[in-house]
């Protein structure tokens, strides 16, 4: 520990200025990690409790590990303060990244944790051995403590009140990394006596630093929009905008909820009572008239929700899914609550996946023809969506059926879009198919409309298959019964057609759902 | 709109929109072009090409190839037949498909191109098809019949409803959102610039309407409207004649309508359908455009009268709810007409290409494809009776007004047309009777193909010449000087067209992607995305691009179009799209750029009254002419008319049953 000259006594305090901005850095790394771990893991007392543990025990090898440090304590010092800036600015868009990407996800949060720990856990030591020169021990231990609570305190009550409302977990953090890289960089002018030149390389890391940072956060929307943690209910714990649309998935503590480009797709709390409620009714009508679908086709559901219904039933031999969306299914396979949740229905044997437009591959399919065709596309809130219930959809469909196939549709809600609803069902009938309509009460949703729909009978409801229905946790023979009956509330209106030409039916949802939103 | 000075300060501002127009005006191009490539974002590499309707060749029939080739052989051999068709266009290949239907099927269709279709050919690249000119067809009414013939066998018309509508198959007509206009920053649904509009604006513009309304219900002394498909049924009263008399701009001025809206909204019609601006068109085929293509009954659903103008349907339109029978019970998959009140449009991926794939298919085998015709020598009628050189269709679609060919009288001006050719012409059908004998017609074509510079030669009993007057002139052997005078009225708008490849398409502020997609500010057209009537919503596409050269003397135009290389046409393109679509140089990979020399039939003032037209369409001889610009129109429906007039003149002649 040999330098040259003194310092001077005016940096000293403004060095307490550093200590309050590193300790108050390193306990929001630990918070955010905390957040994200309970965020997209749950259970928020064992994440918290295990990521305060890591964090801390890693204090302590860091503080350990300080010792073998002997020379150019302040270079280190700094160098070590970007270090931090980078890992822990960095830290929540990685982890972000890595709940939708990595198998392993405790590993590199614990991982990161640990890093992040170290890091901060050296510098106390490094900073007070800097300082011990000037300053009588005494104080030192006091002033640089007092600094150091004082910080914990500032990162404890601003996290929640300030940043993560208002910024997101991948814009605190980086928004606290570039806040540590900047304290470092100007640690280059402060510590500048008692650092042995050059200075320009730890200057240029530093600027560096806080360039990659900006940039993160610049590129953050890829992540996470900043409007969109407002918009939604609970934090937004996976991401990603595909080609076709964005998507999102958000928890509580209840579960997961996966939304399409803002639209509740399902939420794992009642998603069961969407899902029996969209599939049992076609088996059951099927079975009333003596038939057992084998060859079953799944429009749009990248979800595999849907398919994991269908495949209770043995008498399935194949089921094709097509959904425009790559992303989708991707994230229905690879993400590990969804594919927990579908039962990992997309990897069956008897599933085959198709990325398509279901309106081009309904012009040439590449099989058919099909026994049972289940609808789940998102609610036509553009053009793009509308086309695929339009009468010209649904006569491309019926060239896929075999005879007295049967479709089973998602409706929209006909208690708030009741025209869509009942606009979808005569089309459907302007199609040539006859058609039963039918609801299900899903409380994420509210009422919810669907329909069976066959060109050669109108479908009656059945009885559910002996094997499956014990296996059921809504829909009981009784229930499905009862499905079928439509208040009057959400009775038929007259309505227009949807032609591919009119489009009427996203007209319709655009008026009807808009003063809900 | 102005393509050639004229600026008024608003456009100067404009700086870009200046430039797009100094670049196609000449002079601006090479000194602008490495500035605009020089700061493209992420500029990917660019590929494309220059296509085209095969400029070499009529260049090169046009500076007298064909005169050196025909006096340097002979055809190795000489065919017989019915009917020689000169040109594979619209007109011609639908003249090839009522011949055949009339049960004469003993014709050949010679073209210059390697494909068929002309103006209204389409193209294909990496499974996507898209238009390389005209890309749609209003739905025609029902009384249009032998266009709905044609649409029923190609299982685009599906039936008809009890009130008379046709059902239509959804998927030809074209799908919503039809259009939307890039307007004060964003996008919008529908081609209207009436957001933010004062108070006078929309009077005038209610006031437009109201005079288009009235127009729409106006009729003559023998009940014909003033417009109608194909105009040969519009009236050739006098009042409706004297709106050729002046342009569009001065037909709006004279009602006083000063808005810069509605004289937009006015002036894209007339460039989008003729390649004109409003101080450019007629008002006859500008008003033309406005009122031919309205809906049968679309007056008496209320929905249709002119909007928020407070006039009761009723009474906008007491002519037809008296008459017409229809409005009831639209079908479900019937149609149903636009706000403005027109027809729905019918389209395809690849635009009219499909029209002409199925005639082309009826034509089939008796399809010659790069075979320019060099030479028509007419012949002589065995019939001496000729058509009155009056007749020209436009009043007699389909139905000849002289004798069956059996009948004879006096000789003609025409014969003696032919008997100048007969010298040349060796072959005669042997008559037994006592009359003239008749003298067939020759056509020499050569082969651009493998036997490239082969000559064959057809003698046919008729010709049906399916080619514009400027070729037909060079053509056809010993032109009568009025017909060689009348050629001179037919003037030709220059046109050009990209097709613009992409691997994504751009993200948009406002309403979403539709077929037809408009720049308020921009002097192009705007660009048809060829993949909207597919239901391809996401990923590649191609866009079609149009821009017209209005506002500037076509021969003057025409030398920049073929000044452009490849690589300005690209990015003038490019510059134009990149205003409303900032992102469009990373998102383009191929830029194919079509150059129209003579796109279309200019329809200036006194062209559609002018006898020039009448006499170009009136028979010469043997030789029958078909084409939509003898309309002064270049709509599909008139080519068909036109064709339907030319065949249906042959048969007649032949002796055949329809
Ligand atoms: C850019 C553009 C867009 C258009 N958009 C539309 C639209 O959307 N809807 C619409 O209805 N109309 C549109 N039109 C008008 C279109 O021209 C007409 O609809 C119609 O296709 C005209 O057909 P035609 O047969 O009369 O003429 P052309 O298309 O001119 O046909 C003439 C044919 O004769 C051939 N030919 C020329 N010389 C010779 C020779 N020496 N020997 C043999 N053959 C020869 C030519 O190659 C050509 O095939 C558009 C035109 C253009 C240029």
């Amino acid at each position: 520990m040999n330098h040259p000259g003194s310092m001077n006594r005016a940096p000293s305090f403004l060095l307490y200025i550093n200590v309050l901005v590193v300790a108050t850095c390193g306990l929001v790394y630990e918070l955010l990690a905390g957040t994200l771990a309970s965020y997209v893991l749950g259970d928020s007392v064992t994440q918290f409790s295990l990521v305060i543990g890591v964090y801390l025990s890693a204090l302590g090898i860091g503080a350990w590990l300080s010792r073998f440090i002997v020379d150019q304590l302040a270079r280190v010092f700094l160098e070590v303060e970007l270090g931090v800036a980078l890992i822990g600015g960095l830290s929540a868009p990685l982890l972000f990244w890595g709940f939708g990407h990595v198998g392993a996800f405790q590993l590199l949060l614990f991982g990161t944790v640990l890093v992040i720990g170290v890091l901060v856990g050296l510098e106390l030591p490094l900073l007070m051995r800097i300082l011990q020169e000037h300053v009588d021990f005494k104080d030192l231990v006091s002033r640089v403590l007092a600094f150091d609570y004082l910080g914990a305190l500032l990162a404890s009550v601003l996290f929640p009140v300030l940043f993560i409302p208002r910024l997101g977990l991948v814009r605190t953090s980086l928004t606290f990394g570039v806040l540590n890289a900047l304290v470092g960089l100007w640690g280059t002018w402060l510590l500048a006596p008692i650092l042995q030149a050059p200075l320009r390389g730890l200057r240029i890391r530093g600027a560096v630093t806080i360039a990659i940072l900006l940039v993160a956060w610049w590129q953050a929307d890829r992540l996470t929009r900043l409007a969109e943690e407002s918009l939604f209910a609970h934090p937004i714990v996976y991401a990603r905008t595909s080609p076709y649309q964005r998507i999102v998935v958000t928890r509580n503590s209840l579960g997961f909820q996966l939304y399409l480009n803002g639209n509740l797709q399902f939420n794992a709390v009642d998603e069961y009572r969407y899902h029996e409620a969209l599939v049992h009714p076609l088996f059951a009508s099927a079975a009333l008239a003596g038939q057992t679908p084998k060859r079953v086709l799944v429009l749009g559901g990248g979800d595999g929700l849907a398919v994991r219904e269908i495949l209770r039933y043995e008498t399935v031999k194949a089921v094709t899914l097509v959904d425009i969306d790559p992303a989708m299914t991707g994230l229905s396979r690879a993400f590990p609550p969804l594919a927990a949740l579908n039962r990992r229905a997309l990897d069956d044997p008897r599933v085959r996946v198709v990325n398509a437009d279901a309106y081009v591959w309904l012009e040439r399919p590449d099989e058919s023809p099909f026994d049972a065709v289940f609808i789940d596309f998102p609610d036509p809130n553009n053009f793009a969506l509308g086309k695929l219930y339009t009468t010209g959809f649904f006569r491309r469909l019926r060239g896929a059926l075999a005879a007295n196939a049967i479709v089973a549709i998602q409706g929209t809600s006909p208690f708030v879009a009741r025209r869509s609803y009942w606009c979808i069902v005569r089309t459907m009938e302007a199609a040539g198919f006859q058609v039963a309509p039918y609801h299900a009460a899903v409380p994420s949703f509210g009422v919810w409309g669907y329909a069976l729909a066959c060109a050669e009978r109108r479908p009656e409801p059945g009885p559910i298959a002996a094997s499956v229905v014990g296996q059921l946790r809504y829909l009981g023979n009784d229930t499905l019964r009862e499905l079928f009956l439509l208040p009057p509330d959400i009775g038929p209106l007259p309505v227009e057609i949807n032609r591919l030409d009119n489009q009427a039916l996203v007209r319709y949802y655009e008026a009807e759902s808009r003063p809900w939103n | 709109m102005e393509l050639n000075g004229g600026d008024d300060a608003a456009q100067a501002r404009q700086s870009r929109r200046d430039w797009l127009r100094a670049a196609l005006c000449g002079g601006g191009v090479a000194a602008t072009l490495p500035m605009v490539a020089g700061c493209l974002p992420h500029a990917a590499p660019l590929a494309g090409e220059i296509v085209g309707a095969n400029d070499r060749v009529g260049h090169w029939l046009r500076d007298g190839g064909a005169e050196q080739r025909l006096a340097g052989g002979q055809p190795i051999e000489w065919r017989e037949v019915d009917v020689a068709i000169v040109g594979g266009g619209v007109a011609g290949l639908a003249a090839a498909y009522r011949l055949e239907r009339a049960g004469c099927h003993d014709f050949v269709l010679l073209e210059l191109e390697e494909s068929t279709g002309g103006t209204a050919r389409s193209g294909s690249r990496d499974g996507f098809a898209f238009p390389w000119g005209a890309h749609y067809l209003p739905l025609p009414r029902p009384d249009n019949e032998p266009l709905v013939r044609l649409l029923e066998e190609m299982g685009v018309v599906v039936g008809r409803a009890p009130n008379g509508q046709l059902i239509v198959d959804e998927a030809a007509l074209c799908r919503d959102p039809q259009e939307r206009l890039f307007f004060e920053g964003e996008w919008r649904e529908d081609l209207d610039p009436w957001e933010g509009a004062d108070a006078d604006e929309l009077r005038q513009f209610d006031a437009f309407r109201q005079e288009i309304a009235r127009w729409i219900q106006w009729r003559d002394r023998l009940g014909r409207r003033a417009f109608s498909l194909p105009s040969s049924r519009s009236s050739d009263d006098a009042e409706v004649l004297a709106l050729d008399q002046l342009t569009m701009a001065q037909w709006v001025a004279q009602h006083g309508w000063t808005s810069p809206r509605l004289r937009w909204f006015v002036d894209y019609a007339c460039r989008d359908d003729y390649g004109m601006s409003i101080d450019e068109v007629s008002a006859w085929a500008g008003l033309f455009y406005f009122c031919a293509r309205q809906s049968e009954s679309s007056h008496e659903r209320g929905d249709h009268a002119p909007v928020d103008s407070g006039v009761p349907a009723h009474a906008a339109f007491p002519d037809d709810s008296a008459t017409d029978a229809s409005a009831a019970g639209v079908p479900q998959d019937g149609v149903v007409a636009d706000a403005f009140g027109s027809q729905p449009l019918l389209t395809w991926p690849e635009g009219n290409g499909r029209l002409v794939r199925h005639l082309r298919e009826v034509a089939g085998d008796r399809v010659y494809t790069a075979c320019p015709v060099l030479r028509i020598r007419p012949g002589t009628l065995q019939s001496p009776t000729q058509k009155s050189s009056n007749a020209a269709g436009d009043e007699s679609s389909g139905v000849p007004s002289n004798a069956p060919s059996s009948s004879s009288s006096g000789a003609s001006s025409a014969s003696s047309v032919a008997s100048s050719s007969a010298s040349s012409s060796a072959s005669s059908v042997a008559s037994s009777e006592t009359e003239t004998a008749e003298v067939r017609a020759e056509v020499i074509a050569m082969s651009t193909a493998e036997e490239r510079g082969v000559l064959r030669g057809w003698r046919a009993r008729r010709v049906i010449c399916a080619v514009p007057q400027f070729v037909a002139r060079r053509l056809i052997a010993n032109l009568p000087e009025e017909r060689a005078k009348a050629t001179e009225s037919f003037q030709y708008g220059v046109w050009m067209v990209a097709n613009v490849q992409m691997r994504d398409r751009p993200r948009d502020r406002g309403f979403p992607l539709a077929w037809d997609n408009v720049d308020y500010r921009s002097d192009s057209l705007g660009y048809v995305v060829a993949t909207h009537q597919q239901g391809i919503d996401h990923g590649p596409t191609v866009w079609t691009w149009y821009y017209a050269f209005v506002n500037a003397d076509p021969r003057v135009a025409r030398r920049r179009l073929y000044g452009l290389s490849w690589e300005d046409a690209a990015a003038l393109v490019l510059s134009d799209l990149e205003r409303v679509h900032p992102e469009i140089r990373a998102l383009a990979t191929r830029v194919d750029v079509m150059r129209w020399g003579h796109a279309m039939i200019r329809a200036y003032p006194g062209f559609r009254a002018s006898e020039a037209r009448r006499v170009a369409a009136a028979p010469l001889a043997n030789v029958h002419f078909a084409h939509s610009e003898l309309s002064g129109l270049a709509l599909f429906e008139e080519a068909f008319d036109h064709a339907c007039r030319a065949a249906d003149e042959v048969l007649d002649q032949l002796g055949r049953q329809r």
